[in-house]
């Protein structure tokens, strides 16, 4: 017969368990909103049993084994993935948008647009050489053309800076990422060596190494370690290679540094004999290992970077040089000589000085140094250098190896960043419905349902009643057994 | 699937924004009038915008140069006009001068009203178009002829024509040069004398007392008439030269509407079939919100009392 006392514990069991679940359902509601939280479950089984001689087993109530924490590995992993992609191009889209804006094409203030009108006023020269209010034009228009050119440049430049500054940021988050990840590590292995599941700190550590995937793609590792503790490895410069920049039982993980030559380096610490090297000055010594990031925020902002923004600055840079060049020598050229011999007293038009262009100083002082004839002793009425200069328009120049009139020059430029950030474009919107469904199925397997955990709460608390009324039940029998019995 | 508060919310969310990106999108298209409006809208048909807008700059300027050239030549034809009909009335006037009846002083007054004329000649062949003489070569801010006290016509300008671009790679010569109306009586271009000058010279000193007036009658008519015959054969080619600058405008305008309709074909907005879409996307928007607030809204929690 199983005494009554038993069946009191029980119950009490029951209790216990049913609040306790109660209590982890109050814990998914209260985190519903948190971002990277798994929703929790209390986990039952029953109790052992022990035989009761000539009846058979009897069971002794309920045993919690443990809290789980509902997480598909394998879809976070992916999501990490993806989310590497998406920050990659993401970035990349960011940067190349800011340099069409400052491109601003098709308009009618950016540089195409002056180009025209320049060319144009030397035609209006042609026309009018006697006038001097025609030569004003072409300086002004000339003026203008080379300030929206050093305005282009050097706001490229400043963005390639401030793309620099991106990278190294993101470099500093992932040292400090990988800081975060090291002391969950520690925390998680302390908790796990005591038997727990710390459920809340992988959930921590999960959101950490999701947040790191946006900085760069990486590896991480959970089998090596029995206590849960992640190994993170880097893609290495050389094929198949990869960089362990963080060991699950190391003390700190290997700083990633930018070097100047713009390579990304994980410095790992030399060890002779199992000591750190210690140089001269008592700072430890380390070894570059030269990382090649294949995804994320890092390796979008490089992409922009040297794909683009270094191309073009340099490709722009080509280009005011050669417009300075061609119209300096269709300035200067001897019109009557066959080769390239120069006028005595010739001048030029643009000085391309430090990359950066501008109308000669003495055109500026006195506009009737523009030439519109022949030479500066031709007659008023002849406009024959002034056409010829106007038609460099449809000349084919030679820009760093690519044939094309100036004007086709500089619209290619537009048309491939164009087709990069279009790129860039579409790669972000297709990766955003990929990362879609993946969040969808974490959500399907770790989200907190409002529904779900509110029948549960009244499932436990059910039960929870139900126990309590064993033992109030419990309570009569003993009331009966001893105030009334043999009374 | 195991669904969640947060899978509609999400879900939600995430169509709800792909549709006011799609809003915005025609928004901008609408309010802009353009199909697109950065590089990466579309990088080729930018590229073909721009090269476009290149060409119809390039093109209105050569319309200007046209329009400024044939204003230039009409200019020039009044003149050649009012030149012919002076070199009539001078020619009048010597036929009249050649009768041997007529006085000394008849001859005299015949030699100032030929003198008038010369004067005549001379302002009429020094006619500016917008400030620029337009039978002075090159030279096109002095005037290009004046008149000896002697009579004698002079002739200062040079003897190169002035070349206009009407199109691409393509020139049109304005016959600019004074020689073209007056001759040359010597190949040195700095010699200012020449042969229309001389004739009329000429004339006024055989008109005048002791000249000979059988030369009148003779050889002076006869020269006077192979300078108005080369007159009018200038007057006709430069009339020539009009007949190409306006067919050269009407076809650089045609093209023009060419370049244009491209533009616009390429650029514009087809505001009918876009506002279409519009309102299309807005009523899909409009409805997306209506459902959200219906299907974010119910929860267990509603039912329980």
């Amino acid at each position: 017969m199983a005494g009554i006392f038993n069946t009191l514990n029980t119950a009490s069991k029951g209790m216990n368990a049913q609040q306790t679940a109660l209590h982890t359902t109050g814990h998914n509601i209260s985190n519903a909103n948190t971002e990277g939280f798994s929703r929790q479950r209390v986990d039952m089984k029953a109790d052992l049993s022990y035989t009761l001689g000539g009846v058979g087993q009897l069971g002794t109530g309920v045993k919690m084994t443990g809290v789980s924490r509902m997480v598909d590995d394998y879809v976070s992993r992916q999501i990490r993935q993806e989310t590497s992609s998406m920050s990659q191009f993401g970035t990349k889209s960011e940067t190349l948008g800011q340099l069409e804006i400052i491109y601003n094409e098709p308009s009618d203030t950016g540089l195409n647009f002056n180009m025209a009108e320049m060319f144009e006023s030397w035609q209006e020269l042609a026309k009018n050489p006697e006038s001097l209010s025609s030569k004003t034009i072409v300086v002004e228009k000339s003026n203008t053309f080379a300030d929206t050119y050093n305005h282009i440049l050097s706001q490229m430049e400043s963005l390639q800076e401030e793309t620099d500054l991106m990278i190294d940021k993101q470099v500093r988050d992932l040292n400090a990422t990988l800081d975060n990840i090291n002391s969950l590590n520690k925390q998680i292995f302390n908790i796990a060596i005591k038997g727990h599941t710390p459920n809340d700190l992988l959930d921590q550590r999960d959101l950490l190494l999701q947040n790191m995937s946006e900085i760069t793609d990486f590896k991480a590792e959970f089998e090596n370690d029995k206590y849960g503790r992640v190994s993170i490895s880097l893609n290495g410069a050389e094929p198949n290679q990869s960089v362990v920049v963080l060991e699950y039982d190391s003390a700190e993980p290997m700083k990633i540094a930018i070097k100047n030559d713009g390579k990304i380096v994980a410095k790992e610490p030399d060890i002779v004999d199992g000591n750190p090297v210690i140089d001269g000055e008592g700072n430890p010594t380390y070894a570059d290992m030269v990382l090649s990031l294949e995804k994320g925020a890092i390796k979008g902002y490089m992409d922009a970077k040297t794909e683009i923004l270094d191309v073009q600055i340099a490709d722009l840079k080509k280009f005011g040089e050669k417009v300075a060049e061609e119209f300096n020598s269709a300035h200067k050229k001897d019109m009557t000589a066959t080769g390239e011999e120069n006028l005595t007293n010739a001048i030029n038009i643009f000085e391309f000085e430090g990359d950066k262009l501008s109308v000669n100083k003495d055109i500026i002082a006195n506009n009737n140094l523009i030439l519109a004839g022949e030479n500066y002793s031709s007659a008023v009425g002849d406009g024959s250098r002034a056409s010829l200069i106007a038609n460099l328009r449809d000349k084919v120049v030679n820009i760093g190896g690519e044939k094309s009139t100036m004007e086709n020059k500089y619209n290619s430029m537009i048309t491939k960043l164009g087709i990069s950030k279009q790129h860039a474009d579409n790669m972000v919107s297709n990766q955003d419905v990929l990362l879609g469904q993946l969040q969808m199925r974490r959500e399907s397997t770790s989200g907190v349902s409002i529904d779900e955990e509110v029948t549960n709460m009244i499932k436990y608390q059910k039960a929870f009643e139900a126990n309590a009324r064993v033992i109030a039940t419990l309570t009569e029998m003993l009331d009966v057994l001893i105030n009334r019995t043999g009374v | 699937m195991r669904i969640t508060n947060s899978t509609l919310s999400n879900n939600f969310m995430r169509n709800l924004s792909r549709n006011l990106e799609q809003m915005q999108k025609y928004q901008n298209q609408l309010s802009a009038g353009k199909l697109v409006s950065k590089p990466s809208d579309d990088p080729m048909l930018i590229s073909k915008i721009m090269d476009l807008r290149a060409n119809i700059g390039g093109n209105e300027q050569y319309n200007s140069n046209i329009s400024d050239s044939i204003g230039w030549v009409e200019t020039q034809d009044g003149a050649l006009n009012g030149a012919t009909g002076i070199l009539q009335r001078i020619r009048e006037l010597v036929i009249y001068g050649a009768n041997g009846s007529l006085s000394t002083s008849d001859r005299g007054a015949i030699k100032d009203e030929v003198m008038q004329n010369i004067e005549g000649l001379k302002d009429v062949l020094n006619t500016n178009f917008d400030g620029r003489y337009i039978f002075g070569g090159q030279a096109t801010k002095t005037p290009p002829f004046s008149i000896t006290n002697e009579g004698e016509l002079l002739y200062k300008g040079d003897d190169i024509n002035i070349k206009r671009e009407i199109g691409k790679q393509v020139d049109v010569t304005l016959l600019t040069s004074g020689r073209g109306v007056v001759g040359e009586s010597s190949s040195n271009p700095s010699d200012q004398t020449n042969e229309l000058g001389k004739l009329l010279k000429n004339i006024l000193t055989d008109l005048g007392e002791g000249g000979e007036n059988d030369k009148l009658s003779g050889e002076h008519l006869e020269n006077l008439d192979k300078q108005l015959e080369s007159v009018l054969s200038l007057r006709s080619r430069i009339g020539a030269i009009n007949n190409r600058l306006e067919a050269a405008k009407s076809r650089n305008e045609a093209e023009n509407l060419n370049l244009n309709t491209l533009l616009s074909e390429r650029e514009d907005i087809d505001i009918a079939e876009k506002f279409m879409e519009y309102s299309v996307m807005s009523t899909v928007y409009q409805a997306s919100l209506a459902v959200g607030s219906k299907i974010l809204q119910p929860g267990l929690l509603d039912y329980l009392r």
